[in-house]
Formats: structure tokens, C-alpha cells, sequence
């Protein structure tokens, strides 16, 4: 099923509006996602529709970069708690990486480090892509 | 008219002149030595050319036999039979007559008067001599006789319009052809018409506008020489008639064009109508669309004219697409103003949800509170609440639920509602939200969590247990000098998010006159126009030294604050605030005393 996806990495960026950008690339059977600023009321939507999308037309394991990203809210965790509900029928997983502290912070207010992957750094969640068992 | 008939004339006259001529060079040319050779050579001529009447060679005295004075042998037609005859004899001295001298004389051609002949022919002639030589010496004259008969009758037999007709005169005047048949050979045009006369003789032709010889009546008279003069042929037409002849054809045109107008004026209006119909009605259909009536519609089978049923269909297809328009617009209006009025009936049961009543409890002197509420949209997904489980024991609730609008509405209702229906004065508040959140975590995968804080408050010592669900801790305004300090609780997770999951229970101790603020992060995330958040370090500032100011008073002035700080920006999240100040039991007892 994935190995369709097994290509070399492709690139596509979609501007959501000035305070987010969405890059999508692939590694593998590993789509990596990678997005910036905030990921708040304004851009949760978007946001949602890119990463439920791409979970509906068979994505199974996803890396969400979130280096660049400086601020979620409440709107923005509910997609990412959505999506991992999705993954779960189908035993995928959805990992995330480099996250700043004041977004490490809010997660860990909330709870969500409890209910997600969080890893340091991409090699990392790459890694441990390679450790689960493929789907 | 006058020139073709004159025309026809000529051309018969000039066969016959062509065959004296003919006979006259014959008799040039010699060989004729014996009167038996001429003879002969005379009535072969007569035989060969039927038309003429009679032929004659005249010789001088002695010109042809020197022992004869007269010598002219003359050939003509009697009984059909060639009859011959010799002319000259001593009654006969030809050489006196004008047929013989006159040519003589002129040494040319010469055509005699007509003259009705009595002998043989017994009908009006005329002779037509030509001179002949022999060395270079006038020798005689040869002669032709045409029976005049044939001109006659052709000239009589020509009929101008209805009474005009046309005469022949003579060169001296004489009738030879008229309508009065009486006057033929008698009377001269000179007599009749003086001025007609003179100029018909002169050999001119030409128009006069004078008096009909015949009749005396006014007449349009044409006349044209015939054989250089000889005769003159004139038509005349009566003025009457003429006019009459105008006058209808006058008429005719008149009729004629009068018709041809009208006709063309029917078919110009026609055309005009066939063109001008239809836009006279696309005229009335366009104003009856503009009065509303969109459902008008136009035949396009009105016209013959493409241009006009392009027209035509073009604007029924107008029109129809207008009708289309106008219809989803008021269907979209009417579902917009449904939704907006479901809404705005959301919106009222949501706030109808939380208690908007204050002072919310008068009758407890030792509690203040106040709370507020401001919805990005017209339903939002913060909320608070606040009631009593026993006579004691207040309970507090401040809430986020993920996301914003209906949906997140409707998470806030049924989470408020399980919160208020487990509440009670027997459970421990981490029992009860071990309950609530097993409950959401049912709710199934709509990704939709709330985190909260749920606190209870014993007003009779100022003992405060609460619950943090993933949510903002509250702050203390605290001291004499207002102090702001976090309430440092154990995190729990967010409601919804993990089915089993521990509130572990922070106990605070509050000291009277201290302020508890409850927010949601639509303070704290706040932004201003540089998108830089509102923030605790604000948030703290805000109210710090507020421990004397009524706490409605401190939530309004803070969200008055995040209001100015964000300058005009579009509220991005709810916002929902609770401040309660206890102010211990010395004031219950204070109250209670005096």
C-alpha cells in the first residue's frame, strides 16, 4: 500500500496566509509535515483539511516538524488529537518533533505529551518510524 | 413615325429610278442599231420588272433613225399582257412635254408630277426620266412609270392613334393620298394650309403645330420629304387625341406610380412592422421585468428577422437566469437568516446557561463574585459557573472547550451539564472528574477536548480544593499591596483526551480579602496588531493592586485591557473571566452581628 509513496522525497508548499506555511515532503513511506508561527483558530482549519486529507487518501505515518512553530492554542491541538484518532484504526502514527518550549509548554499544560509522540529531533521520530511495525 | 414611312417610300421609288437608270446605260453602251433590238430590249425590261407600269426610250428628232422625227417606243402593262406602242406623232410632239425637256435640260434625273393617267393604267403615275448620252451627246431620254397606286394606298392605310392619319403631297402641293379621297389630283395643300404648304414643298422636314387640312381641328402635324423632295409625306395627329394619348398616359403613370407607391409602403410597413413588433414587445417585456414580473417570457417565434430572435432569446435567457438568481439569493437569504436567527437562539441558550446574575449571592456577605464572558463568534466554547453544593461549600467552574462555534457550544453545554449533575457535596471533586472525563472520552473521535478547572470553596474557612483539567491556573490577588501570585497546581490532562486519567487534587488555603482570577487563554493569547500576546506578565500587571477594587469591576477593566491591547483586531478566541474574592468569616460574622 505504501510503496507507492516509496519515492524520492517531493516538496510542496502551500502559503495558508502570513502567519502559516505548510511543507509537505516525503521520506519514504514517512510524509513529513513541516509548519510555522501559529497553528491557532486562523489556521487550524486549513490545517486540518491538509492533514485529514492526507491521512483519508492512505498516509499512515506522519512527521510533523514543528521547529518553526511558536504558538498553538486550543483550535490547533484539537487537529492534532483528531488526527491521531484517525491513525488509530489503522495502527498509524503520527509523531512529532522539535518543538519550541513555549509550545512544549502548552502541551504539557494541557496533557498532550501524555497522548502523543513527542521526540527531540527528526532523526529521532525517523528512527523510531523504522522501529514500528509497518502497517 | 412620318421618317419610317417616309423611309419605305424612298426605298421602292429608288428600285424603280434604279431601273431606268439601268436601261438608260444600256442604250450608252450601243449595240441597240435597229428599232427591233431596242424594242425587244424595251419589253424585256417591262417583263422583268413587274412593278413598274410602263417604260419608254424618247429619241431626239432623227436621234435614233435620221428618216423619223419621233422615235419613242413605249411598253406597258395591259391586261397583264406587255402592250406596245409608239409615241410620238404629229399630235404627239413629245419633245414639248415636261417628262422630256425637263431631264433634257437639267441633264439629270427628273421626276414628272404625278398625274392620273387616262391611257392604260387608269390611276395616278408619276415618270421618271433619266437622260442619255451617245458621245457625249444628249441622244434621248428613258422613262419609267410608276403606278402611284401602292404609295396611295400604303399612305391611306396608316392609321395615327385613333383619327390621325397620314397624306402625301406632290412636289407642287397636289394630294396624293389624303383622307378625303375627293380631293386626290384636285387640290393642292396650298389651298388648305398655306403656311403647312410652303414648308412641305420646300422639301423640309419637320413638327407644326396647326390646323388639320381636313377637318380644321388643331393637330400635331409631322412631315419628311420623300425621293429629295419629289413628295412629301406628313403625319398628322390630332391635339385632342395627342392630349388624350398624354392625358391617359399621363394617367396610367399616375396609377401606375400612385400603385407603386402604395405598394411599396405596404411592404416598408410591413417590414418595418415584422422588425418593429418584436421590439415593441422585448419594450414591454423589459419594462414588465423591470416591475418584478421575471416569469414574462417572450415568443421567439414572433419575427422573421435572426437578429430579433437572437434578441428575443437572448432575453428570455435573461430573464430566466435573473428568476434563477433572484430565487437562490432569497434561498440563501432565507437559510442565512435562519441560521443567524438559530444562531442568535444558540447564542441566548448558551449564555441562559450561565449564571449572568449579580451580585449572584446577596445574601453571603463573605463571597464576591463576578464573571464574564465574550464569545469570539455569537456562540463560543469558554464558560464558567459557579453554585453551591451545600451551605457552605461553593463550586467553581472555568472552561475551554476546543475549538469555537455550534460545535464547540454544544461540548461546552453537555460538559457544564455532566460537571453540575455529578456535583455533589458527598464526592471528591477528582472522583467527579474522573466520572465527567470518562463520560466525554464516549463522545467518540470529533477531536474535541475541554480543559477546565473545577474548584470548591469552603466560605466558612477560606479552604480551596480544585481540579486542573489541562487548564490556565488561576492567580491570587493577595496582601495588602495586591500581590499577584499563580496558583502553582498539579496539571491534570484535558477532559476528552484520555479515557483514564487522574485529576490529582491542589489545595489552597485563602487568606480574607484575597482575589481568585479564573481566565481562559483567550486572555492570555490575545493579540496585537504586531502579534505579540497579551500574556500572563500582563495579565498579572492587570490586576495587581486590584485588592480593593470590586471584583466586577476588575473582570471589566481586564477585559477592558485585552480589548485596548489588541486595538481594534478581531477578537481571535473567547474570552471568559471569574474573579471571587472571600473575605473570610469575620465579615459573615460581622454581618451576622451587627
Amino acid at each position: 500500500m505504501c510503496s507507492r509513496w516509496r519515492q524520492e522525497s517531493v516538496t510542496v508548499t502551500a502559503i495558508v496566509n502570513t502567519s502559516m506555511q505548510i511543507q509537505e515532503e516525503r521520506q519514504g513511506d514517512v510524509q513529513i509535515i513541516t509548519i510555522d508561527d501559529h497553528l491557532d483558530t486562523s489556521t487550524a482549519t486549513l490545517f486540518e483539511a491538509r492533514l485529514l486529507g492526507m491521512i483519508d487518501r492512505g498516509t499512515r505515518r506522519i512527521l510533523l516538524d514543528c521547529t518553526a512553530l511558536s504558538y498553538v492554542n486550543s483550535a490547533g491541538l484539537k487537529v492534532l488529537l483528531l488526527a491521531t484518532k484517525k491513525l488509530e484504526p489503522f495502527h498509524g502514527e503520527l509523531i512529532l518533533c522539535s518543538l519550541s518550549q513555549n509550545v512544549l509548554m502548552i502541551f504539557e499544560m494541557i496533557g498532550f505529551t501524555r497522548i502523543m509522540k513527542i521526540v527531540p529531533d527528526r532523526e529521532t521520530a525517523l528512527k523510531l518510524f523504522t522501529q514500528l511495525p509497518v502497517s | 413615325m412620318a421618317r419610317r414611312e417616309a423611309g419605305h417610300f424612298e426605298i421602292e421609288l429608288s428600285r424603280a429610278t434604279k431601273i431606268s437608270e439601268m436601261v438608260a446605260l444600256g442604250l450608252e453602251k450601243g449595240g441597240f442599231d435597229t428599232e427591233a433590238k431596242v424594242e425587244s430590249y424595251l419589253c424585256e425590261v417591262l417583263k422583268r420588272n413587274r412593278e413598274i407600269f410602263g417604260s419608254c426610250l424618247a429619241f431626239e428628232p432623227h436621234g435614233f433613225n435620221p428618216e423619223k422625227r419621233w422615235y419613242a417606243p413605249y411598253y406597258y402593262w395591259k391586261d397583264e399582257q406587255p402592250e406596245f406602242v409608239q409615241l410620238g406623232n404629229p399630235g404627239y410632239d413629245y419633245f414639248h412635254w415636261e417628262w422630256y425637256w425637263a431631264p433634257k435640260e437639267s441633264g439629270t434625273a427628273h421626276w414628272s408630277e404625278p398625274y392620273f393617267d387616262e391611257g392604260g393604267g387608269n390611276t395616278i403615275m408619276t415618270t421618271y426620266s433619266v437622260p442619255f448620252r451617245r458621245d457625249g451627246k444628249f441622244w434621248g431620254i428613258a422613262t419609267i412609270d410608276i403606278a402611284m397606286s401602292q404609295l396611295i394606298e400604303r399612305a391611306s392605310r396608316i392609321q395615327v392613334g385613333r383619327t390621325g392619319y397620314a397624306f402625301i403631297v406632290s412636289k407642287q402641293g397636289r394630294f396624293l393620298a389624303y383622307a378625303d379621297k375627293g380631293r386626290i389630283m384636285k387640290s393642292s395643300i396650298q389651298e388648305v394650309n398655306p403656311e403647312l404648304g410652303r414648308r412641305m414643298i420646300s422639301g423640309e422636314d419637320g413638327f407644326l403645330r396647326t390646323q388639320d387640312p381636313s377637318t380644321g381641328r388643331d393637330a400635331w402635324i409631322a412631315f419628311v420629304p420623300v425621293q429629295n423632295g419629289e413628295l412629301s409625306l406628313a403625319v398628322v395627329y390630332p391635339e385632342s387625341e395627342l392630349m388624350k394619348e398624354a392625358l391617359r398616359q399621363q394617367v396610367e403613370l399616375l396609377v401606375l406610380g400612385i400603385s407603386g407607391l402604395m405598394v411599396m409602403f405596404a411592404a416598408v410597413i410591413l417590414v418595418a412592422r415584422s422588425i418593429s413588433r418584436p421590439i415593441r414587445e422585448l419594450a414591454i417585456a423589459a419594462q414588465e421585468v423591470a416591475a418584478g414580473r421575471l416569469d414574462y417570457k417572450l415568443s421567439p417565434n414572433n419575427t422573421t428577422v435572426d437578429e430579433v430572435r437572437h434578441l428575443t432569446f437572448a432575453f428570455n435567457k435573461m430573464t430566466r437566469d435573473l428568476q434563477m438568481r433572484m430565487e437562490e439569493l432569497r434561498y440563501t437569504t432565507t437559510i442565512t437568516e435562519r441560521l443567524q436567527g438559530e444562531l442568535s437562539g444558540a447564542r441566548s441558550i448558551q449564555m441562559s446557561l450561565l449564571p449572568k446574575i449579580f451580585p449572584a449571592f446577596p445574601d453571603r456577605p463573605e463571597i464576591d463574585i463576578h464573571a464574564l464572558i465574550r464569545p469570539a463568534r455569537e456562540v463560543g466554547g469558554d464558560f464558567y459557573d459557579f453554585y453551591f453544593v451545600d451551605e457552605h461549600r461553593l463550586c467553581l467552574t472555568i472552561g475551554d472547550v476546543s475549538g469555537k462555534g455550534i460545535g464547540a457550544a454544544l461540548f461546552m453545554a453537555v460538559t457544564k451539564t455532566l460537571l453540575k449533575s455529578k456535583s455533589s457535596a458527598a464526592d471528591p471533586i477528582d472522583v467527579i472528574m474522573r466520572q465527567v472525563n470518562r463520560e466525554i472520552c464516549q463522545g467518540g473521535d470529533t477531536g474535541m477536548f475541554v480543559t477546565l478547572i473545577y474548584a470548591l470553596l469552603d466560605t466558612s474557612t477560606g479552604r480551596l480544593e480544585l481540579c486542573n483539567a489541562g487548564h490556565l491556573p488561576p492567580l491570587i490577588v493577595t496582601g495588602a499591596a495586591g500581590e499577584v501570585t499563580p496558583v502553582h497546581c498539579q496539571a491534570g490532562i484535558a477532559l476528552g483526551l484520555m479515557r483514564e486519567a487522574d485529576y490529582p487534587i491542589t489545595h489552597v488555603q485563602l487568606a480574607p480579602g484575597d482575589t481568585l482570577v479564573f481566565f481562559t487563554d483567550g486572555i492570555t493569547e490575545a493579540l496585537d496588531p504586531d502579534r505579540n500576546f497579551y500574556a500572563a506578565l500582563r495579565l498579572r500587571a492587570s490586576i495587581e493592586g486590584s485588592q480593593e477594587m470590586p471584583v466586577q469591576m476588575l473582570t471589566r477593566n481586564l477585559a477592558q485591557d485585552v480589548r485596548n491591547f489588541t486595538a481594534g483586531r478581531e477578537q481571535a478566541d473567547d474570552i471568559a473571566i471569574l474573579a471571587l474574592r472571600w473575605k473570610g468569616m469575620e465579615v459573615e460574622t460581622q454581618a451576622i452581628s451587627a
